[in-house]
């Protein structure tokens, strides 16, 4: 079982820090929109949609790099109980807790390709760019998605006794 | 089931699973979802799951805090932390307790790159600590401005805590910005004072450094001189209304990347360390705004803030007395959450009760960012207290601690004077033109 965990592990890890990658990329990209929205704006040759364009590709940023941030330990807990529970038993308590976590963000998978095939129908899009939403409701089930598998894996990790990924 | 009770155990639900080590975003989430599921029924509570991931991370304001984190991140890698300290050490180097004093004027402008006060005090504590240790200061007071230093990071703007405050409250977020300025230059000053009267009455603290020649000095201050710039042209873009605090953010970000190209410190390893760290940070953060917008339409439904508000004002406490018991609440709170847990959570109770109580949204958004400070290097769970353990391993927790309590006091003084003169906060964000 263990040895599965951690190729999987392997497989994962891999996988979430190439989306946080193509992220950090998408986000470099927008932040060149924004110099040059500003920079044409003052001399009054605006580009036209260009708070579309950032609007959906701040989503693509945000939903890539939800499984890294998850994956590396960057979602903020409270750890109160860390300093009571130790050990074996504070291990069965995380992978209790990632369990329902992964569990919930099924659900909220589920629910981002629902809104997507309801966007599908009703043609919703952006206001000035003629960019539909559907697309982007299902890059936030895509990135629900692998953040559900990254905390089921976790919590196989805490199941099996190993150790928590450490980042940079 | 009445609404409120299911309110109530909903906040008792929160706070259990928050101690289980749920990630705050999810537990919002889960605990919104399943309340407004309770009231209102599954379809209402799953349309909510389906939509609020969508809402928040397409809104386009938010795109402040990647970029912003971006911008730090960058300026990290191109070296600004340790231009700033060489400058600040210039100047203060010579006095007593002058290395302390240049760590505080560092992080102060350290923080104006960036919004995160871990940020703040594990950069400048990596430059200034080894400075510090090689002219003897005290391990009480190297560790203590340290950890203090960089709770400016979320004061000076730009500031997470800031973004976070005026999405949930709906308060402008280039005001808060504003705001932030004056009462952290004073908190600045406060620090440095602090330092000064530590070492007045312990010399042994801080001995003074060698005093450099006015050309050094001069010329360690045109070192940072890009970094100024960019401060300048992102504040005063806000300021000025020549842009908008997200599009400051992104200029800022570019900016700083420039420089970082220029001083050649980018490759492909440090850029996608820098990258993988930058959407790392923001998506935690986005997280916690997509579950407080979950979480929020919950406790409205139950009616706890109405009815919390009208309990408070009806127990005929004069304004200051309630918020002189919100703070301390928030004292407490903040040795054992993290800050932006207690944001989050608090908001939605506190602001329609500041706005009911007569005070500024703006202004209590400052008081509480400087609370949220306090909270950092409190104990049990202060976050800078452990990052500049990180640094300094062989100090002792409790040295660290001891060290602090200066800094936690002269915040407490910012603190008394922000709320005897809140146009310390106010008179920016009042004469910004735009």
């Amino acid at each position: 079982m263990e040895r599965y965990v951690l190729k999987l592990s392997d497989a994962v890890g891999s996988c979430v820090r190439f989306l946080a990658l193509v992220s950090g990329l998408l986000l470099m990209a927008l932040m060149m929109l924004t110099v040059a929205a500003v920079s044409l704006r003052k001399i009054n040759q605006p580009i036209f949609g260009a708070q579309d364009i950032s609007e959906a590709g701040l989503i693509a940023v945000v939903f890539f790099a939800m499984a890294y941030s998850g994956w590396t330990g960057g979602h903020i807990a409270v750890d109160l109980i860390g300093n009571v529970v130790k050990g074996r038993a504070l291990q069965m308590l995380d992978f209790g807790v990632r369990l329902v976590c992964g569990l919930f963000f099924i659900i909220v998978t589920w629910m981002s390709i629902e809104h997507g095939l309801d966007a599908l129908e009703y043609g919703d899009g952006f206001n000035l760019l003629p960019i539909l939403h559907w697309p982007f409701y299902f890059i936030i089930a895509f990135g629900s998605g692998v953040f559900s598998l990254v905390l089921f894996l976790l919590a196989a990790r805490s199941a099996c006794g190993l150790p928590e990924i450490k980042v940079k | 089931m009445s609404e409120s009770t299911i309110g109530l155990i909903g906040i008792a639900a929160l706070f259990i699973l928050l101690a289980l080590r749920m990630p705050v975003g999810i537990v919002m989430m889960l605990i919104g979802g399943v309340g407004v599921w309770a009231i209102n029924g599954s379809k209402a509570a799953l349309a909510t799951l389906g939509s609020e991931p969508f809402v928040i991370a397409s809104n386009f304001e938010l795109l402040i805090i990647p970029m912003f984190v971006l911008m730090g991140n960058l300026a990290s890698i191109s070296g600004m932390s340790r231009d700033l300290y060489g400058a600040a050490y210039a100047w203060f180097g010579h006095w007593r307790g002058g290395l302390a004093c240049a760590t505080i004027a560092a992080c102060a402008g350290f923080a104006a790159l960036s919004g995160s006060s871990v940020a703040s005090a594990i950069t400048m504590g990596r430059v200034a600590l080894p400075e510090m240790r090689r002219y003897n200061y005290h391990q009480r007071l190297a560790t203590g401005c340290i950890a203090a230093g960089g709770t400016l990071g979320i004061l000076i703007p730009p500031s997470t805590g800031f973004v976070i405050y005026a999405i949930l409250t709906e308060e402008s977020i280039g005001r808060l910005f504003l705001a932030g300025v004056l009462p952290g230059l004073l908190l600045t000053f406060l620090f440095m004072l602090s330092i000064g009267i530590q070492c007045r009455i312990k010399p042994e603290l801080g001995p003074p450094g060698p005093k450099m020649p006015m050309r050094q000095r001069i010329k360690a201050t045109g070192q940072a001189g890009a970094m100024t710039g960019i401060i300048v042209v992102t504040i005063g873009g806000i300021y000025t209304g020549f842009f908008t605090a997200g599009e400051a953010a992104g200029v800022g970000a570019f900016l700083a990347f420039l420089l970082a190209i220029i001083r050649r410190s980018v490759n492909w390893t440090t850029m996608s360390d820098t990258l993988l760290q930058t959407v790392r940070t923001s998506a935690f953060a986005f997280l916690i705004l997509i579950g407080a917008h979950v979480f929020n339409p919950f406790l409205a439904l139950t009616q706890i803030p109405t009815t919390l508000s009208e309990t408070l004002i009806g127990t005929n406490f004069a304004p200051l007395g309630i918020l002189m018991i919100l703070l301390v609440a928030f004292i407490v709170l903040g040795m054992f959450l993290e800050g932006f847990a207690i944001l989050v959570l608090s908001l939605p109770i506190v602001h329609p009760l500041i706005i009911q109580l007569g005070y500024d949204p703006i202004w209590f958004g400052v008081v509480m960012v400087i609370v949220l400070e306090m909270g950092l290097i409190s104990p049990p769970v202060g976050v800078n207290v452990f990052v500049v353990k990180s640094i300094a391993e062989d100090v002792p927790m409790s040295e660290i601690f001891i060290g602090i309590m200066p800094f936690w006091l002269a915040m407490v003084v910012c603190l008394g004077l922000l709320i005897a003169f809140p146009q310390i906060a106010l008179f920016l964000p009042n004469t910004m033109i735009g």
